[in-house]
């Protein structure tokens, strides 16, 4: 690591440095809400989007799958947070230079009992529904609105409450919920799924104070699944697995209180450390807690450990929990506020049980890292910038560099994944392929970077006749 | 996204059997759809608030399931008020079986159709009255998670 000494901080310095640094900046219009408009009820079918500038690599061939919340209101009722909008799947499929764009909302239970009814009744995250809404278990909830992953032949749309909702990848049918095991339907399972480059898929779900370890088979067949107990209960929205071990932020952020909706019984212990359970990927006994400052965060980029024993995993963290106590509700009903903003950071966890934060100075949210290189030593990550003007970054940890591209006031850039160049090994080898909501023109763009060369703007960028929903996760499948 | 902790629910395994109380007033005939054909349906009547929140049944019956819907009859009820709940012991091995977390796997319902938020119905949603003469209740049990 070379970057200057200035950078490395530890101690409880680091949450006072990242509480003031980050730039909250207040907006004058609410730049995302045409993001949170209802998705059409039958979803776009397929057709093609129009070269806006550049040329796509030949070589460039897959599809980059989408989901994100897509229904936010009825006629006499809404939604109490974005988190909880109905899932709605994005395909984009890119072959021989050219583009082309399908959605379709996940038919969840949820969605065809609120589509009956047209209101929204489930309770959610930030919503308190209907009180006499019959809920079976936490698949009547399940807005399935959070990612997607490949499995097989199927693609998934995960929600960290409950079951992956099968669908099918090119079609976007949904096929519906069917338990990974009899004896563990309504098990919750987070929406960050970590697979090796080997196709082994691990998991989390968390259920108060406990969790479960899902381990899958890379056509999604449950190899292992165990119960721990957690050292305390957290908000663990993402993870990180490296070589050899299973990484579980434990952010002081608690749900203890039951009430209605969800997010209000969640209250900031500021006063409280960061906890990082370590357990051993062969034998979960084998633990390890580290402490760092009081920080918030909802996205881990990727671990990997050093030959002396030293874990790194980037985060993208706050100094406090107020986007998703507030703004995430006030988007909804289209007020303006604070735009967030998340500190890039490397946590490092030191063999000694040491562990510190290693700042970027980087300002962005969902992280995204080189998957062939899951859980490897690598440098780059990326990072996108929706505070007053919209940027792609790319971060370099060994050599500092920082590259970036401004798409400027008018766009909402979301996360933009590594695509690997066929036969080449090289982590720059790759291009960063990814969405945004073009405000002005009311249209959502597709666009593909070189990641050698994220300052130079996109190589190709296509544009839909219409505008889609924000969304939140996204996977990249090679044709 | 998350819903941690949001369902325990907790229904008690009651299968003994006990004769319907006697004064011969009124009959209760409850028929459940909606269930998959095997198993059985264990259900539980209660006649009072205390006893519902306890546990403590007036009768159960346990009832073999062999068609997508079922009914079974209580005679001789005194009028009043009662609340039942049941779940669909799909795999028959005589409980309600949950995950590693308490959620129920298999099928359970109340009377009224009632359910409950973060836990069983309550009293007040499941209760229903008997009048002298013929009674029918219906209750259709949800597909399971
Ligand atoms: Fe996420």
């Amino acid at each position: 690591m070379s970057l200057s000494r200035r950078q490395l901080l530890s101690g409880f310095a680091a949450a006072s440095v990242i509480a003031a640094a980050g730039p909250a900046l207040a907006t004058e219009t609410p730049r995302w809400s045409p993001g949170l408009d209802n998705a059409p009820v039958d979803g776009f079918a397929e057709a093609g989007m129009r070269l806006l500038s550049g040329r796509a690599p030949r070589a460039l061939a897959g599809e980059h799958y989408r989901n994100g919340p897509g229904w936010f209101r009825y006629a006499d009722s809404a939604t109490g947070h974005w988190f909880d909008g109905d899932g709605f799947v994005q395909r984009f499929a890119i072959e021989d230079g050219r583009a082309r764009h399908s959605g379709k909302f996940v038919d969840t239970p949820k969605r065809r009992l609120e589509q009956r009814e047209q209101r929204i009744v489930m309770p959610g995250f930030g919503t308190r529904g209907d009180r006499n809404a019959a809920i079976e278990g936490p698949d009547s909830m399940n807005a399935a609105n959070t990612s997607v992953m490949i499995v097989g032949d199927e693609l998934w749309a995960l929600w960290e409450g409950g079951s992956p909702t099968r669908m099918d990848p090119r079609s976007l049918a949904t096929l519906g919920v069917r338990p990974l095991r009899a004896d563990l339907a309504s098990m919750p399972f987070t929406a960050h799924p970590k697979v090796e480059p080997n196709g082994r898929i691990w998991n989390l779900g968390i259920y108060g104070d406990r969790c479960i370890v899902w381990r899958l088979s890379p056509n999604g067949a449950v190899e292992d699944a165990q119960i721990i107990q957690l050292p305390t209960r957290s908000y663990v929205h993402d993870w990180a697995v490296s070589e050899r071990h299973l990484i579980i932020p434990l952010q002081p952020w608690i749900h203890d209180r039951m009430t209605a909706p969800m997010v209000d019984g969640f209250t900031w212990h500021g006063d409280q450390p960061f906890r990082v359970l370590v357990l051993d990927k062969n034998d979960y006994s084998n633990r390890r807690v580290y402490e760092l400052p009081a920080m918030f965060f909802f996205h881990t980029g990727d671990a990997w450990e050093d030959a002396d024993g030293a874990i790194r995993f980037d985060l993208c963290a706050s100094a406090n929990a107020d986007f998703v106590t507030h703004q995430a509700r006030s988007m909804i009903t289209q007020e303006t506020g604070q735009t967030p903003s998340a500190e890039l950071v490397l946590a490092v966890l030191h063999a000694d049980g040491r562990a510190e934060l290693q700042r970027s100075g980087r300002y962005g949210e969902f992280p995204q890292t080189d998957r062939r290189r899951q859980g490897r030593a690598r440098d780059l990550v990326s990072i996108v910038d929706d505070r007053a003007v919209s940027r792609l970054g790319l971060m370099n940890w060994r050599t500092g560099a920082y590259a970036e591209h401004d798409f400027g006031a008018d766009q909402m850039v979301q996360e933009h994944l590594f695509v690997t160049k066929p036969g080449r090994t090289n982590e720059r080898d790759a291009w960063l392929v990814g969405v945004t909501l073009n405000a002005r023109e009311q249209a959502t763009e597709l666009h593909v970077f070189d990641a050698a060369g994220v300052g130079d703007g996109p190589i190709a960028t296509w544009r839909s006749p219409y505008r889609a929903p924000l969304g939140f996760h996204s996977t990249w499948k090679d044709a | 996204m998350l819903r941690t902790a949001l369902i325990a629910l907790v229904l008690a395994a009651g299968c003994a059997t006990a004769p319907a109380q006697a004064d011969e007033t009124a009959t209760v005939t409850v028929q459940l759809t909606g269930l998959q054909p095997q198993g059985s349906v264990m259900m539980q009547v209660f006649n009072s608030a205390e006893g519902y929140g306890s546990g403590d049944q007036l009768t159960a019956r346990q009832i073999p399931i062999t068609a997508a819907s079922a009914s079974v009859s209580f005679e001789n009820v005194p009028p009043g008020q009662y609340a039942i709940r049941l779940f669909h012991d799909v795999n028959g091995n005589g409980q309600l079986d949950t995950n590693p977390f308490g959620i129920p796997t298999e099928p359970f319902a109340f009377s009224n159709n009632a359910r409950g938020r973060f836990g069983p119905a309550s009293w007040e949603d499941a209760v229903f009255t008997v009048t002298a003469g013929a009674n029918v209740h219906q209750i259709t049990i949800p597909g399971s998670n």
